[in-house]
């Protein structure tokens, strides 16, 4: 929990509407408006409003098919959206090439799948990036990716290649390589959903350890005692919409939409 | 044992009568029972396998001994013994016959290089990530090789009357484990020091014996020794991989250029080789040289280009082009096109693009690329200079046997590999004008039998040049068979790039990677290490294949015949043991390819666990 | 809070920055430098032809070949188009007895590389390691001569005839051999015969139906169907039926020796050149589905075993409903294309002189027709040769592959 959370709840409680903010700073990193996405003639997502502060961290639920992921993959451009417009920290996403890759620099991604390199060795996957986009030295790099694998708990592993590694060492080794980049958000797309259950929690105990420690984080997960002990803002969506937004004491105990206690009965 | 075994997981199959048997994935062993139990299992397990067992028995027992009735006694092996050279190089110019002797020296050294570095590398990346070095067993390698070391003893014991060619066979034995000996490690006890002389002492005494052969210049014949025990002493005593694997790819490109000569292209291939220890060298280094450098490094690389096309490339866009060996093929088209864009023009283009991105790298802050563009530069020239030096002519490399085979499937492949990789790369294209013609292509040539391209080889393939290029009729058939190889080529890599999942792409644009640099470093090398089994099976297609550069009256090694029983003392004489003795050579290399690969892939999935 | 937003309308970026901008232009690019290159090409060709005084139009296919096609009652009179059109056919008589009994010769040696009979696994392993692994030019050219003309048959003239062998007891021969000619039986026509073929047909039809009628039976009572028993017979009663009724309308004809001596009257013969390539290349392509037949029957997962056995299904049962069905559907693909291998193939016929499309053209290039547009012609025949077979796999592909998926 952040230290802010308890000023936040007692704020107005706002339905259906994702820009209200809960960061300390009260600065927007990311901001959508009006977003619509289509594959083909199905709309996966319609009307998206969201703004997330800096520092904050919004957990996305919701049934599959909802748009979830769909939503964090448009952030950085994975998907391409067909309306609206997306700002991540001040820099627009959009056909500008050079905004695209700035904006990939700066937002770290986790996926469910790990997508680890599987012919390179754990060391090699995090500084990959750094080395080829941001142009550090190969020293630096590897002092950078040492020091994340310390934090994530696994520096014996270097050398290893990620065939080797349990579901839960690779997940980790997924969130040391994004933070090799430095990024200013962290976007997590169901990341213990293909883990073991007695995998789960290493993975959700470092991603705490990266809320408390200030990051920026959008996680879509299943995963609700991480929701309600770890996020500021929870954002329930279906059908392609975000149907309702509010602090995760409210969104969990005083649920107001039929779609939200619908959905809460059956998983909890 | 049970035959039915239906408590295990096992593999239904349809045994030889079309009935359902079930069996393991592998046959039941010999040491798993007794030699009767065996028996009853494999041949007698139900009364009808009896009955096949006795009659296929009996058929392969009269076919096993007509078999070695015609090898052994009935077969006239005259023809072949008396034309074995012929078999194997055709009509080589004969004052030229030592550079075929280099030519399977330094091949040999490059193998042994190749190897010992794989090994190398192999043992070096278990180490670290802690899993078991697994050696490869000498029976892994006798199932593989025996068909071309039978092939080679069978020449040997039929064709061969004088001591040379088992010299031959001895100092290429030499120089492969001169070549390997040189990847070992460089700790100092006896036993390493000891094969320190093992790699040297016979390469000087080669260097010694070439200097005074007289068909191959003293100067070419010097150059080459001394680079080949430079390159080896580089390896011993600069334990990197790329140092081992750039000097096994110049020695290979030695080989080839001691047939085509030392003039046009033949610096450029050189330098290419040399290109993964040149990149590793600079990227140790780069990272300390202030950027000042690194804008001298971009006017180098500049100058350089500018330099080496007005020295060679100025050859194919003002003169007639010189065409000469196996990768004359580039040569060609490259010449046309020089010519069709105004040569002066491609000159500017090529140097605005290495300085521009040599600048661009700087402007970074990044001196690497700059300083890599100058090394190849200065290394152009130098090598150019050497080659110039050195002056050895070209040999049109038609009518040589069997070595015309090897020879154009080798560069067929070589030249091939590029433009499929483009062609792959294209057909996944997203942009729909790239997927539409690297599709046609694909399609098109996929669609005819390689001799109608031949024909067009044969026919008309100068026309489509400006006129005064005249390209000689093997290097068009390379060039029809590069085309050809490239259409199949980019359909295995596009298997291979299909195999990778869309989750490797995804993360590295996660990560801010450019398209170029997400193909280059995570798609290609999980795409490619997935298909080398495919690759070398398109190696195998290939090289049969130039069996069929008889129809364009090549004299390759299917080719040969016709000339042999067109002799007076040949004529209808030995006919189904010449062709025993062309099947044989094609069978005896493709089958060790395919082993090889074979073991290749079970290497492969063994470490992708 | 929503007035810090800006608005839903993106902001264009500069052209040289724009993904869609950058996207057109690679591709126009791409599009022009290979237009050019083309064009450039075709120019230089078409000018250098001039030159040297080819004719470049497609006039000449109207006028005679001015040589005659082996075996066959081509004319040299004929027009170059005909000669063309003789060429196919013979390449699709190639092609067409080559598959069929390079798909014979597959799925016997791919079954009986998994036989559990020792022998039958280690000839099969023999058979495709050997074949496969030797170039088919080769394996033409070895029957054609090792076998044929040079080989152990005897010559076709009045002197020495051609060997022969008898159906057991009677007269009539079953194969007549030597090293130029080969003949088989055929069935001749009599009487009658149209409509004998008619009634045939019909007699399919009928079995077609009751084919139908046992499949409704085995479904709706779940009695044992036996369709195969009650349509075969039914078949054979109708045609036994319309043979007798129509007075024996065809009857068996014999391959015999000419008067002459040097030809081969009755029955269906050929020259050794076709018999050459077509086993040659059956042989060839046999090994190569012998591989995909193996590898398909492996590639079926150890777990439908497993679960065919939980299911008690007997050993036949978890072939024929489970193994097989699985294995073919791997297995249809690369066979197919192994097909359109056999039919490119064809195209070394030459060697032996079978004047199959290629030997024609072949041919007709060296009698002074233009090369370019008869090489032109060549390459357009075995493309759409392709996209037939192209066309049946797809078609084949649609109807296996999604059903299972």
């Amino acid at each position: 929990m952040t230290d802010t959370s308890g000023t936040r709840n007692t704020g107005e409680r706002v339905f259906a509407d994702a820009t209200q903010m809960m960061g300390s700073s009260g600065e927007a990193m990311i901001e959508v408006a009006g977003m619509d996405k289509f594959f083909g003639s199905f709309q996966a997502l319609r009307d998206i409003n969201m703004k997330v502060g800096k520092q904050e961290v919004v957990v996305v639920i919701g049934p599959s098919g909802s748009g979830k992921s769909t939503l964090i993959r448009c952030i950085n451009r994975l998907e391409k959206h067909d309306r609206g417009t997306i700002v991540v920290d001040g820099v627009e996403l959009g056909d500008d090439i050079r905004n695209i890759q700035a904006i990939r620099r700066e937002t770290g991604m986790v996926f469910q799948s790990f997508n680890l390199f599987p012919h390179l060795t754990v060391l090699d996957n995090i500084t990959l990036a750094p080395r080829q986009v941001r142009k550090v030295s190969k020293k630096e790099a590897e002092t950078t990716a040492m020091e994340l694998l310390e934090r994530v708990k696994i520096p014996d592993q270097a050398r290893k290649y990620p065939g080797q590694l349990s579901g839960g060492q690779q997940q980790r080794v997924a969130i040391a390589r994004s933070l090799a980049m430095k990024p200013k958000v962290m976007l997590f797309d169901e990341p213990t959903s293909a883990l073991d259950p007695e995998m789960i929690k290493e993975v959700l105990d470092t991603m705490k350890d990266l809320a408390t420690d200030g990051m920026t984080m959008i996680c879509v997960t299943h995963e609700m005692g991480f929701a309600r002990e770890v996020a500021d803002r929870v954002v329930f969506m279906a059908d392609g919409q975000v149907v309702e937004v509010g602090t995760p004491e409210h969104f969990f105990d005083d649920p107001q939409e039929d779609r939200t206690k619908l959905f809460l009965s059956q998983i909890l | 044992m049970s035959t039915t075994g239906e408590s295990e997981p096992r593999i239904a199959t349809v045994g030889g009568d079309g009935s359902v048997v079930v069996l393991g994935e592998d046959a039941p062993r010999h040491g798993e029972q007794s030699p009767r139990e065996w028996v009853k299992t494999n041949l007698f397990n139900r009364w009808y396998n009896g009955v096949i067992t006795i009659v296929l028995g009996t058929i392969a027992l009269i076919l096993l001994a007509l078999t070695v009735r015609f090898v052994f006694v009935t077969a006239q092996w005259i023809p072949v013994r008396a034309n074995l050279e012929l078999f194997m190089i055709g009509q080589f110019a004969r004052g030229e016959r030592t550079r075929i002797v280099v030519q399977l020296l330094l091949l040999s050294g490059a193998v042994g290089l190749v190897v010992g570095g794989l090994r190398q590398r192999s043992r070096e990346t278990s180490r670290l990530a802690g899993l078991d070095h697994v050696p490869t067993r000498p029976r892994e390698l006798v199932g593989s090789y025996w068909a071309v070391v039978a092939f080679i003893t069978f020449c040997m014991v039929v064709g061969v009357r004088t001591a040379g060619p088992w010299l031959l066979l001895l100092a290429c034995i030499v120089a492969a484990v001169a070549g390997y000996a040189a990847t070992l490690s460089t700790t100092r006890t006896p036993i390493s020091i000891a094969s320190w002389l093992v790699v040297l002492v016979p390469l000087a005494i080669a260097g010694g014996v070439l200097s005074q052969v007289q068909d191959l210049n003293n100067q070419g014949a010097y150059t080459i020794a001394i680079a080949a025990v430079v390159l080896l002493a580089a390896v011993r005593l600069v334990p990197r991989p790329s140092f081992t694997l750039s000097a096994g790819l110049v020695l290979g490109a030695a080989s080839f250029q001691v047939l085509s000569g030392t003039h046009g292209l033949a610096w450029f291939y050189i330098t290419v080789a040399a290109m993964p220890a040149v990149a590793d060298v600079v990227g140790l280094v780069a990272e300390r040289l202030p950027v000042v450098a690194g804008w001298v490094a971009a006017a180098m690389a500049g100058a350089g280009v500018v330099v080496l096309f007005v020295l060679t490339g100025g050859e194919f866009v003002f003169q007639a082009p010189e065409i000469e060996g196996p990768l004359g093929v580039v040569t060609g088209p490259i010449g046309s096109i020089t010519a069709f864009l105004g040569g002066i023009g491609l000159v500017v283009l090529a140097a605005a693009a290495l300085v521009g991105s040599s600048v661009a790298g700087v402007a970074r802050g990044d001196v690497a690329p700059a300083v890599r563009f100058a090394a190849f530069a200065v290394l152009g020239v130098a090598f150019w200079a050497i080659g110039r030096v050195v002056g050895l002519d070209g040999l049109i490399w038609d009518s040589w046997g069997l070595h015309t085979n090897l020879v154009v499937a080798a560069a067929s492949i070589i030249l091939a590999f590029p433009i499929g990789l483009l062609l792959a790369l294209g057909r996944r294209s997203s942009l729909p004008v790239l997927r539409v013609l690297s599709t046609a292509y694909i399609e098109l040539i996929r669609g005819v039998p390689l001799i109608s391209l031949l024909f067009i080889a044969a026919l008309f393939l100068n026309f489509f040049f400006a006129t005064r290029t005249n390209l000689p009729l093997v290097t068009r058939a390379t060039i029809v068979i590069t085309m050809f190889s490239a259409a199949y080529i980019a359909e295995i890599v596009r298997g291979g790039l299909q195999s990778v999942e869309k989750g490797q792409t995804e993360a590295g644009q996660a990560m801010g990677m450019s398209p170029a640099a997400i193909t280059r470093l995570l798609v290609l090398p999980q795409a490619l290490k997935n298909v080398i089994p495919a690759l070398v099976g398109q190696f195998i297609s290939l090289f049969k294949d130039t069996s069929l550069l008889f129809f364009i009256t090549i004299l390759e090694f299917l080719g040969v015949r016709d000339i042999i029983h067109a002799q007076s003392e040949f004529q209808g004489l030995g006919i189904a043991e010449t062709l025993v003795f062309v099947a044989f050579g094609f069978w005896a290399f493709s089958f060790t390819m395919s082993r090889e690969s074979q073991r290749l892939e079970r290497r492969l999935d063994v470490s992708n666990r | 809070m929503t007035d810090t937003l800006s608005g839903t309308k993106p902001s264009r970026p500069p052209f040289w920055r724009d993904v869609r901008v950058l996207r057109v232009v690679a591709q126009v690019v791409a599009a022009v430098t290979v237009v050019l290159t083309v064009r450039y090409l075709l120019n230089n060709l078409v000018g250098n032809l001039n030159a040297v005084g080819i004719s470049t139009k497609f006039d000449f296919l109207g006028s005679p070949a001015r040589f005659p096609v082996k075996d066959s009652n081509f004319s040299p009179d004929s027009t170059i188009s005909a000669l063309i059109w003789k060429g196919v056919q013979n390449t699709a008589a190639s092609a067409f007895v080559g598959i069929a009994l390079a798909l014979v010769i597959g799925v016997v040696v791919g079954v009986g590389r998994l036989s559990t009979n020792w022998v039958v696994r280690k000839l099969s392993t023999l058979y495709v390691e050997t074949l496969r692994n030797i170039p088919p030019l080769v394996i033409i050219i070895f029957f054609g001569f090792a076998i044929f003309t040079f080989g152990p048959f005897s010559p076709f003239t009045p002197a020495s005839p051609p060997g022969e062998i008898k159906f057991p007891g009677t007269d009539a021969t079953l194969l007549m051999y030597s090293n130029q000619r080969l003949g088989i039986p055929s069935i001749a026509t009599g009487q009658n015969s149209g409509i004998f073929w008619i009634l045939l047909l019909v007699a399919l039809v009928v079995a077609g139906v009751v084919w139908r009628w046992r499949t409704r039976v085995n479904i709706d009572t779940g009695e044992p169907h036996r369709r195969v028993r009650y349509s075969l017979a039914t078949f054979l009663g109708l045609g036994v039926v319309a043979f007798v009724a129509l007075g024996a309308p065809i009857s068996g004809s014999f391959p015999e020796v000419s008067e002459s001596g040097r030809l081969i009257v009755g029955g269906l013969d050929t020259n050794n050149s076709y018999v050459s390539v077509t086993i040659a290349l059956a042989l060839y392509t046999g090994s190569h589905i012998a591989e995909i037949v193996r590898g398909s029957i492996l590639a079926v997962p150890k777990g439908q075993n497993e679960a065919s056995n939980a299911l008690a299904l007997s050993g036949f049962q978890r072939y024929r409903f489970v193994v097989l069905p699985q294995a073919a559907r791997i297995a249809m693909p690369p066979t197919i294309n192994q097909f359109l291998n056999l039919t490119k193939n064809t195209s070394l016929a030459a060697a032996v002189a079978y004047p199959d499309l290629t030997q024609v053209v072949r041919t007709a290039i060296g009698n002074d027709q233009p090369s370019p547009q008869m090489v032109l012609i060549l390459m357009g025949c075995y493309l759409s040769f392709s996209l037939f077979i192209s066309v049946i796999l797809n078609v084949v592909n649609r109807r296996f592959q999604l059903a299972g998926r």
